[in-house]
């Protein structure tokens, strides 16, 4: 009964979008537990690029990140018999991900150091913003925006990792507070403080770079 | 607070037409993350890495423990003759070592002979006084055990047959001044034994005055150094009999009266004694009356 009031109210809060990824995510599973093991390669490719980055976000290396997410989609499909389709599969492997993260940034609390993305500035939605954060002439604007890049992920990397994972899955993701309150295993108001005190936090520490 | 704004951004600000006038907000800020994206060729690579942890995730790692388990396994096939042929080597070495305590030097059975048998060269004697004569060794054994029998002096006959009670064995001997001989010829000198002996031999060889005046009689030696063990006997046999035990009550009880009441010698003699029967004795008695000094029985 109670899991069936939780299917129902995730499909009155989950857009219909979501609703149609989740399907056709759950046909594919159905098909790689049945024994069809190259299926499992279609989830790869649709979700490796979401899970690189919201671990990439979180680490703020590169190096790690893609290893994290290879560990992620391996143990993925070592538990695959098990997923019964309680939650989306992309719910199931952004769980994953992230517990493979955290477990790993506190084992390596000491060490940390940044091995940062190229900004891709051929997009048209970058130039805006890269327009708009930084000067206009051409020969400081790539120093600009490296010092910009560092400053916003030494900002990132002062936040615990819960407001980080927060701030990561919202922000940078896309992710709603119900999403997130599901991968994280947290009630939705918990994700509501938490994504709270961590703009606090980036805004303290980024306001040399904002305007009024 | 604006004041603190880099030159770079509020250069910009101020050129910006309003049409390109754009609030650096923290979602901004946050929203550049998203386009710090990896290069294409760097999924290629990233397949190829997947694809290798997913052939060693396959195959299964086996436990430190399994090696070991797995030498093991082979000798599981042989765990009835190994524990048997184990179980006999035990049972070979428990039997083995039994036997060297038990037998000789050259594997021949202890022989026990009666403990006042005649002395005789590396015959029994207990462990004392090792220098005396054999003679005197016999004296003391039979008074040892004269001792032990009350009432009047009835010894044990030389030609006692042995029982467990008074035997000991024939390799219990007591050499004369021979240290290097042991007590127990049954067992073999330890090295540290063996070279005393042959350093007090030495000794003795060399200097016999001194050895003498600083050793003790060399037939003594071992009777200072070893103590004297007491001859073995049974509980039983150093107890008294019953019908002893009242003859001697009551001529004890007799005797002295008689010594003083002279009018009434009562007869005391072992001969007059011995030929009573303690049956009869005891039985015959009537009346005990005990008054001014005297006791009268009458039978």
């Amino acid at each position: 009964m109670l899991e069936a009031i939780k299917v129902f109210g995730k499909a009155l809060v989950a857009s219909p979008e979501r609703l149609r990824e989740a399907d056709q995510d759950w046909n594919i599973v159905r098909r790689v537990q049945g024994g069809d093991v190259a299926a499992f390669d279609e989830l790869i490719l649709k979700y490796r690029s979401r899970v690189y980055g919201v671990i990439y976000n979180m680490t703020s290396n590169r190096e790690d990140a893609a290893d994290l997410t290879q560990d992620a989609f391996i143990k993925a499909f070592q538990s695959i018999h098990r997923f019964q389709g309680q939650s989306s599969f992309f719910t199931w492997i952004y769980r994953i991900a992230i517990n493979g993260t955290l477990t790993h940034l506190r084992k390596n609390r000491t060490r940390s150091f940044f091995s940062l993305e190229r900004i891709q500035e051929d997009e048209p939605v970058s130039k805006e913003l890269i327009a708009a954060l930084t000067d206009k002439s051409v020969n400081s604007r790539e120093s600009s925006i490296r010092e910009l890049q560092e400053k916003l992920n030494e900002a990132m990397q002062k936040l615990s990792t819960n407001h980080r994972t927060v701030v990561t899955l919202f922000e940078i993701d896309g992710l709603s507070h119900q999403e997130i309150a599901e991968v994280m295993n947290c009630s939705v108001g918990t994700v509501r403080s938490r994504l709270h005190y961590a703009k606090q936090l980036l805004q303290a520490e980024l306001q040399p770079y904002m305007s009024r | 607070m604006n004041s603190e704004k880099r030159p770079e951004l509020s250069a910009a600000q101020s050129s910006d037409t309003p049409s390109q006038s754009h609030s650096v907000t923290l979602e901004a800020l946050l929203r550049l993350k998203r386009l710090e994206k990896p290069a294409p060729e760097f999924w290629t690579q990233f397949e190829s890495q997947l694809r290798a942890k997913q052939l060693a995730a396959i195959v299964e790692k086996r436990p430190r423990w399994a090696s070991f388990a797995r030498n093991f396994s082979l000798l599981i096939r042989y765990q009835v003759p190994i524990g048997a042929v184990a179980a006999i080597a035990v049972a070979w070495a428990g039997f083995h070592g039994y036997r060297a305590m038990t037998l000789g030097h050259d594997g021949s059975a202890v022989a026990y002979i009666p403990l006042t048998a005649p002395a005789e060269e590396g015959a029994v004697a207990p462990l004392k006084d090792a220098g005396l004569s054999e003679s005197d060794r016999s004296a003391d054994v039979a008074r040892e055990v004269s001792r032990e029998v009350t009432g009047g002096g009835q010894q044990v006959s030389a030609n006692a047959q042995p029982t467990a009670a008074n035997v000991l064995p024939a390799a219990y001997t007591a050499p004369r001044g021979e240290f290097s001989q042991g007590r127990w010829s049954g067992y073999d000198k330890t090295p540290s034994e063996r070279s005393i002996a042959a350093n007090l031999a030495a000794a003795q060889a060399a200097e016999p005055g001194f050895a003498q005046n600083f050793l003790g009689l060399s037939q003594n030696f071992d009777a200072r150094l070893v103590p004297d063990r007491p001859p073995v006997t049974e509980p039983l046999a150093r107890m008294t009999p019953p019908s002893q035990e009242r003859r001697s009550r009551l001529m004890s009880a007799v005797l002295p009266v008689a010594a003083v009441a002279t009018e009434h010698p009562i007869l005391s003699s072992d001969g007059f004694v011995g030929r009573l029967s303690d049956d009869r004795l005891y039985n015959s008695i009537s009346r005990y009356k005990v008054a001014g000094g005297e006791l009268s029985i009458k039978f």
